[in-house]
């Protein structure tokens, strides 16, 4: 079984590997992935939020059971180190002049660096990020230490790899800024040529992916007090130069990166206030990470026990200037194959995000909030919970169910986020955002693209009172999970034709 | 046995047994037994017989509206509103009973029945429609709500 890395470079890193994350849980994901995040600014807020939605992902796959995992939910076992992120620095505060000794320089080195750096560049405390200065990134992280967590597993794990293209490391940044745009070119290369890689004759362990983001979103310009105190900040009028530069750089440089997935977008979203960093700076999903999460997938769906070596690059178009639909994400080859992948990632959305709406809809308002009085004498309650003494009314099982429905709170939360921009046309988010009571048929009319469907949502209960859960599925949440995917399995197929 | 039209068939062929039961057996079994002033047994056996029909007829009626109530899908998110309906229902038939011994007793006012008869004649109403009410939509109530007749699931 190879081993799958998820790097995610800075925010864009952080927001991409949330993607993935959501992504996983619909049961795209590969078997297996360890994550690691490369931040200076550890209290960065995309990245608090991508750590906690895995802390939660886990949280939820160990009380859900094989039997649920099999169903392909919550399908990747997600690894992350303690600590899991790279911060660079040992120490806050730490200014370009401090990492680099520039006190004991000599004369000489000393003119150099001043040739290379302006003041600010040298004297800007580094623990909010690289503000779009990529110079700056370069060269603190060309110095990684291999003995330290999270890096310490990345290597142990490709040491003991025997076979070519096992390893696989896939690397998000983003081209423009300034943490992404220093780290990719500097660790996908650390990587492929790292004597740990290496096997006999030309073969190598590794193969490394990335997602290379252009440039794909906007934020208001700093005020007047925010440009005097921040003195070095990203500023998005310099994007297009410095993604041109960026990519000049990659085509004339043999970089460590073999497979390329360029992704970008010809309209910007606009993110809101300008941050410079920090916890502060929590920018909304956007649908070119979950296209860079598609990206990461393609790269772990291949097989590269006979990989040569030769670069290759991956770039996808939409149909329509205007318009982004579900034809226009590119898919990667992942599925059995006995259908169209398209076709499998769609269907595989549709039962998830259905089973999400019936779980935030239905089973904890009803289980949590009514008391089970309204379901006690239904089928699905009867057979499966009630006959077979099963209960619904413990502590355990309802913090669990309500750790589920905050699962389903954000998973709708980022669906919004990505579908903000009126050229998102995936999902319908104000029947996602309905209620089952203030719209009978929202359930049934969740995603953009298929004809309008007249089914009220007693349909989708019908189908819980006719499934049978796995055997296997012993406790109330494992059982209820099993029931609730399954019915929403069977009322999608017809709902949305996917038969 | 709980799909249209099986249940309704199923709860006419419930509903006619009891009334064989009830209206024909038992109304032979007061009309030899129970002394009348004025009134020939044959006349009291064909009023029984008329009444108790009338009542099952009732009874087919409410069990009728149930099952409607509880063939539409709509009634899966008002399982509580369908607990009360039900109840409703119940009492009516209850009501249906008394009513069919009240009819009973005022066309034999004047004929002298004993108490003991009389009550007999009351029980023997009221079970005619409630039992037949409660084995009907045990048995074949759509499976919508088919847990919540009294003693179901």
């Amino acid at each position: 079984m190879s081993v799958n890395y998820a790097i995610g470079i800075g925010g864009t890193g952080a927001k991409a590997i949330e993607s993935l994350v959501y992504l996983c849980s619909m049961g795209l994901g590969p078997s297996t992935l360890r994550v690691i995040f490369v931040d200076p600014d550890k209290s960065n807020g995309n990245l608090t939020r991508t750590r906690e939605l895995i802390s939660r992902y886990n949280e939820l796959r160990a009380v859900l059971g094989e039997e649920n995992i099999a169903l392909g939910l919550f399908k990747t076992d997600i690894k992350i180190f303690t600590p899991d992120t790279w911060t660079i620095f040992e120490r806050a505060g730490m200014t370009l002049r401090d990492f680099i000794n520039y006190n004991l320089l000599d004369k000489k080195e000393r003119d150099a660096v001043d040739i290379l750096y302006t003041q600010n560049e040298l004297d800007t405390p580094l623990d909010q990020g690289f503000r779009g200065h990529p110079a700056i990134g370069a060269l603190v992280m060309a110095i990684l230490n291999k003995n330290e967590a999270p890096w310490l597993e990345f290597w142990r794990d490709m040491k003991t790899t025997q076979t070519a293209g096992d390893f696989k490391a896939f690397f998000f940044g983003s081209i423009f800024g300034g943490t992404g745009a220093a780290g990719f070119p500097t660790l996908t290369k650390l990587v492929r040529d790292a004597e740990e890689n290496q096997l006999t004759g030309e073969k190598r362990k590794a193969v490394v992916g990335g997602a290379l983001v252009l440039p794909y979103f906007s934020f208001n310009p700093p005020t007047d007090s925010q440009s005097e105190s921040a003195k070095m900040f990203v500023d998005i009028s310099n994007f297009p130069v410095a993604s041109k530069a960026a990519l000049l750089y990659y085509f004339s440089k043999e970089l460590g990166v073999d497979y390329y997935y360029l992704i970008g977008n010809s309209f910007s979203t606009n993110l809101g206030e300008f941050s410079i960093g920090s916890a502060t700076q929590k920018n909304k999903a956007d649908v070119i990470e979950m296209v860079s999460a598609l990206a990461a997938l393609d790269f772990y769906s291949q097989n590269f026990s006979d990989f040569n070596g030769a670069n290759r690059y991956f770039i996808a178009q939409r149909n329509k200037e205007d318009l982004i639909h579900w034809e226009d994400l590119p898919v990667p080859s992942f599925g059995d194959k006995t259908e169209p992948a398209s076709k499998y990632f769609i269907r595989r959305n549709i039962y998830f995000t259905t089973f999400m709406h019936a779980i935030q809809n239905y089973f904890h308002h009803e289980i949590i909030n009514n008391n089970l009085k309204n379901i006690n004498s239904l089928n699905w309650y009867k057979n499966n919970f009630e006959k077979k003494k099963v209960p619904l009314n413990t502590a355990d099982f309802k913090d669990n169910l309500t750790k589920l429905q905050d699962f389903s709170k954000l998973f709708f939360n980022w669906l919004d986020e990505i579908s903000l921009p009126e050229e998102v046309q995936l999902f319908k988010m104000n029947n996602i955002k309905h209620n089952w009571n203030s719209n009978g048929t929202a359930v049934s009319n969740l995603f953009s693209g298929f004809a309008e469907s007249n089914h009220h949502y007693t349909k989708l209960i019908k189908e819980f009172n006719e499934q049978s859960i796995s055997e296997d599925a012993k406790g109330s949440l494992q059982r209820l999970v099993n029931l609730a995917y399954k019915g929403s399995e069977k009322f999608s197929k017809y709902n949305y034709g996917l038969e | 046995m709980r799909k249209s039209p099986v249940n309704y068939l199923l709860a006419l062929v419930i509903i006619v047994i009891f009334w064989l039961i009830t209206g024909l057996l038992l109304g032979g079994f007061f009309s030899d037994s129970i002394t009348l002033a004025e009134k020939s047994s044959e006349d009291f056996y064909f009023e029984y017989q008329l009444v108790s029909g009338i009542a099952s007829l009732l009874t087919f009626l409410l069990v009728s509206l149930w099952f409607v109530y509880g063939s539409d899908d709509k009634v899966l998110s008002k399982q509580n509103e369908a607990k009360s309906k039900y109840t409703t229902f119940f009492i009516s038939c209850v009501m249906v009973g008394v009513i069919a011994a009240v009819v009973l007793f005022i066309l034999n006012a004047s004929e002298g029945i004993d108490i003991v008869s009389s009550m007999l004649m009351f029980v023997v109403q009221i079970l005619n429609t409630l039992l037949a009410f409660w084995l009907a939509t045990f048995i074949s109530s759509p499976s919508n709500v088919e847990n919540i007749p009294y003693m179901a699931g």
